[in-house]
């Protein structure tokens, strides 16, 4: 079964973006014919990852789906814009790492999911290094 | 590159992935046994227990009784139950039955407390007595509401409870991204229990710390006298460790010396003993260690020009150190941690990476008494690049200020002081 591909590109890749930056993108769900595409959600949020359990929080959010007719509007390219908050920061720590990102999630028939993430930085802080004693 | 969702987790670096699929069924799951053994155990609880009683209480007929004859049942686990056979009259008829004492007739192990209740009733005495109009053969010679019945409903309320909510959250977030909940739960915080309750939107430094917590307190010499941080909680957790692991140990201690005085020393559980009361003798060296320094030591001060900082911002600082002692020693440092928490198997467990380290200043030898007091000003340059101050569920960067401290005749100690560090914006800068 071939399965849709997903595509997220911003529409000015940095090295970083700064806290009120307008981070914009686009976005496309490229469906095979017959396609089983339900829902699509596109997201910009951040996860923390290291050591600990996952923390994370949702900066925009919006979802689509399927339209009244039963027509998949949201197959074409289509764009997605925010103003970045002023925290938090993108961090690499020694046993605390945030990570922002733009994640794309398509919802296929039978509960099936499809996700795609872009990865970006926030601020400029340099790697932590763990002090010792 | 699209990826699948995977069915069971693994690890990706230190970040565990899954299906959270499966994991919200396994949730619904639990909870819906939960629910079900709730609801299953309260129906037996109501219709067995707290329903017979109540009814017995009130819709019961009371009359007057012969007693007949009198046994004690014996059930095939060797329970007992008395039994009272009585006879009396039900709209004009005359009827006889057993009666189990009480409308409960729970078997019970303390066979004596059943003989003693049967004691009261003497063959061909009559007693007040109380039958069910429904069903006139059941009788009881006691009313009145046991704790027991009552109690019990506490037990599958509590399984309801839980197993409800469960299932309720499971329902809420079925087929939703973890992306909708947690969205979701941050335009209605409370919404969800087990993510954040923080509206991104609202707060101009999402997910940094209030500082206004620790702004209460005016300085004498500088803006703001900064709270200690948590030394107290940690001596309640010495004291209580130490007297728990002691209280039980000298318990086995007593056990040994009463083996000894018997004349039949029990080796075994001596050599068990020894380790423990070594280990007691160090947690009580830890507590005194930990009193000494709470209550003989005097307070330390710190204060600072400013509160929150901002990377690249110069500040002023102060520490003093009050009470009647010579110190040799004392720092000031700036300090940040990573501190983490995770689950592991059912336990939680915390760990902590400190990350950077600033000495601001020291004071050396001062004697008490001397005119040149422990005290010292310094000032701070937040490092340019330093991360701010994070604190979410789970995971928390924190800057403090460190004051290490080594005084003669006293053990060395150390006091924290935090501090909160925001994020520079670069558009408030004018740059």
């Amino acid at each position: 079964m071939s399965v849709p591909i997903l595509t997220v590109t911003l529409n000015e890749p940095r090295e970083a973006y700064q806290p009120g930056d307008t981070l914009s993108g686009t976005y496309q769900v490229h469906a095979p014919p017959g396609g089983e595409s339900q829902a699509l959600e596109i997201s910009v949020l951040w996860t923390t990852e290291g050591k600990g359990d996952e923390d994370m929080a949702v900066h925009s959010f919006e979802r689509a789906t399927v339209d009244e007719t039963g027509q998949i509007a949201f197959l074409g390219p289509r764009q997605f814009s925010t103003v970045l908050p002023n925290s938090p920061l993108t961090y690499d720590g020694v046993i605390v790492k945030i990570r922002w990102c733009v994640r794309l999630r398509v919802f296929l028939a039978r509960g099936k999911q499809l996700v795609e993430e872009c990865p970006f930085r926030l601020g400029t802080i340099p790697a932590a290094r763990a002090v010792l004693p | 590159m699209a990826r699948w969702t995977f069915l069971l987790g693994k690890k990706r670096g230190e970040r565990r992935t899954g299906s959270t699929t499966a994991g919200r069924a396994a949730l619904g799951l639990f909870a819906a046994v939960f629910f079900v053994a709730g609801v299953i155990s309260l129906a037996f609880v109501v219709l067995k227990l707290s329903i017979p009683e109540w009814r017995a209480n009130h819709d019961f007929v009371e009359t007057t009784g012969r007693v007949l004859e009198t046994r004690l049942l014996m059930n095939n686990t060797r329970l007992t139950r008395p039994e009272i056979h009585v006879a009396y009259e039900v709209d004009g008829r005359n009827l006889t039955a057993w009666s189990h004492y009480d409308v409960r007739g729970e078997f019970q192990a303390d066979a004596q407390r059943a003989q003693t209740i049967l004691d009261q009733f003497q063959i061909g005495d009559e007693y007040h007595c109380w039958y069910d109009p429904d069903q006139p053969e059941n009788v009881v010679f006691a009313r009145g509401y046991t704790w027991f019945a009552w109690l019990m409903l506490l037990i599958p309320g509590s399984f309801i409870s839980v197993g409800g909510g469960g299932l309720i959250y499971t329902i809420l977030t079925w087929g939703k991204s973890t992306e909708r909940i947690a969205a979701s739960a941050q335009h209605a915080p409370g919404l969800d229990f087990f993510l954040p309750p923080q509206n991104a939107t609202a707060d101009p430094y999402p997910f940094v710390p209030d500082p206004q917590d620790l702004n209460d307190s005016p300085g004498t010499v500088l803006a703001y006298r900064l709270p200690p941080g948590t030394g107290g909680w940690s001596l309640v957790a010495t004291a209580l460790v130490c007297l728990l692991w002691n209280g039980t140990v000298a318990i086995f201690v007593r056990m040994v010396m009463h083996s000894f005085e018997e004349g039949a020393p029990d080796w075994l559980l001596t050599v068990f003993v020894i380790p423990c009361v070594l280990i007691g003798v160090v947690f009580a060296w830890l507590l005194i260690r930990a009193l000494r320094i709470a209550t003989g030591i005097g307070p330390t001060l710190v204060e600072i020009s400013a509160n929150p900082l901002v990377p690249g911002g110069e500040y002023e600082v102060y520490m003093a150190q009050a009470g009647r002692l010579t110190i040799k020693r004392l720092d000031l440092k700036l300090v940040c941690e990573e501190t983490t928490t995770y689950r592991q198997g059912t336990n939680t467990r915390k760990a902590i990476r400190r990350v950077y380290e600033q000495l601001l200043a020291t004071c050396e030898q001062t004697a008490a008494g001397d005119s040149v007091s422990s005290e010292a000003r310094a000032t701070l340059t937040v490092p340019l690049d330093a991360m701010h101050s994070f604190k979410a569920a789970h995971n928390q960067i924190g800057w403090k200020f460190v004051v290490k401290g080594a005084a003669e005749q006293w053990p060395d100690f150390e006091r924290s002081f935090p501090v909160v560090i925001r994020p520079r914006i670069a558009r408030e800068d004018g740059r």
